[in-house]
């Protein structure tokens, strides 16, 4: 006797349906439960701003830097001042003390303390000495 | 026709070769050779050869220049660029290498430099001295001595007697 009952689907069309639907379920409450837990984990957290690492301690500004140890060492050579004022000695601006020496002529590469004292004879202690 | 044609193989066959000359017979240094007792390209000076110049330079070495204002303004600007990185402009010894860590010259205001002859310091100069390198090759002998002319004028714009020059005294301090 032939079957003549109409097939039944292969698929088990609400097992399908139950499964879908049971993962969109799913997929929604997990979104829900990350949701809440994330909130709660991050919700507190402050976000500290970016700041600059303190600066390495190096010349930042050499150019600057030279300049000002450059005049204030210039300074010393420009005026006259007590350098010990119990001997009465004193500093002259260079360009007066590089007269001084050009004037002395055969003299000039003498040490100073022999021209100061004057007691030494022209060319002692000068350059030609070895 | 056949002229044209046999001109324009010559000059092609002219532009092959490279006429630049730079491909050229030669000996790389300390090569051997056979031409020379010693087998090598590296032949010694003959007796007596001198450099262009080292008689001048050892004239100069030996006899210091006349300190005139031109020697003098040589010796500054010399000493500014040269020692004064280390010396300090006013030859205190404090220099902006100095200020960067390195270690502190000595002050030509000292009594031991007052009194150091020049040709001290011409030979510090030349040789170098504890960490100061030579600077031979750098200063030539005439300006050495410029140097050494205005370090004697650093000193002395450190060490003038008042009795020497009155007329300081209404500028003082």
């Amino acid at each position: 006797m032939p079957n003549d009952r109409p097939e039944s689907p292969a698929v088990a069309t609400r097992a399908v349906l139950f499964t879908a639907i049971g993962f969109l379920v799913f997929v929604g409450i997990s979104l829900v439960v990350l949701r809440i837990f994330y909130g709660e984990r991050t919700g507190h957290v402050v976000f500290v701003p970016p700041t600059l690492f303190a600066k390495p301690r190096l010349q930042t500004n050499d150019a600057a830097d030279l300049a000002r140890l450059q005049a204030e060492q210039r300074g010393r050579l420009g005026g006259y001042a007590w350098v010990d004022r119990e001997k009465g000695i004193i500093a002259i601006p260079i360009e007066e003390a590089m007269k001084r020496v050009v004037a002395r002529g055969a003299d000039a590469y003498a040490p100073i303390d022999s021209n100061t004292s004057a007691k030494q004879p022209a060319g002692a202690g000068g350059g030609q000495s070895p | 026709m056949t002229r044209l044609l046999l001109l324009a193989i010559v000059l092609a066959v002219a532009g092959c070769d490279d006429q630049s000359m730079r491909q050229q017979n030669r000996y790389d240094t300390y090569a051997p050779s056979k031409i020379w007792p010693n087998g090598s390209e590296a032949q010694p000076l003959p007796a007596g050869v001198v450099a262009q110049g080292d008689l001048a330079r050892a004239r100069d070495v030996k006899e210091p220049p006349p300190v005139t204002d031109s020697l003098m303004r040589t010796g500054r600007k010399d000493f500014e660029i040269f020692c004064s990185p280390c010396h300090g402009l006013a030859g205190d010894g404090d220099g902006m290498v100095v200020q960067r860590g390195f270690p502190a010259p000595p002050s030509y205001h000292s009594d031991r430099l007052r009194e150091a002859p020049a040709r001290y310091f011409f030979d510090v100069i030349t040789n170098g001295y504890g960490v100061m390198y030579s600077y031979a090759s750098r200063v030539p002998p005439h300006d050495r001595w410029a140097i050494v002319a205005y370090i004697r004028a650093l000193q002395e714009s450190r060490h003038v007697r008042v009795a020497d020059m009155p007329q300081a005294r209404e500028k003082l301090p």
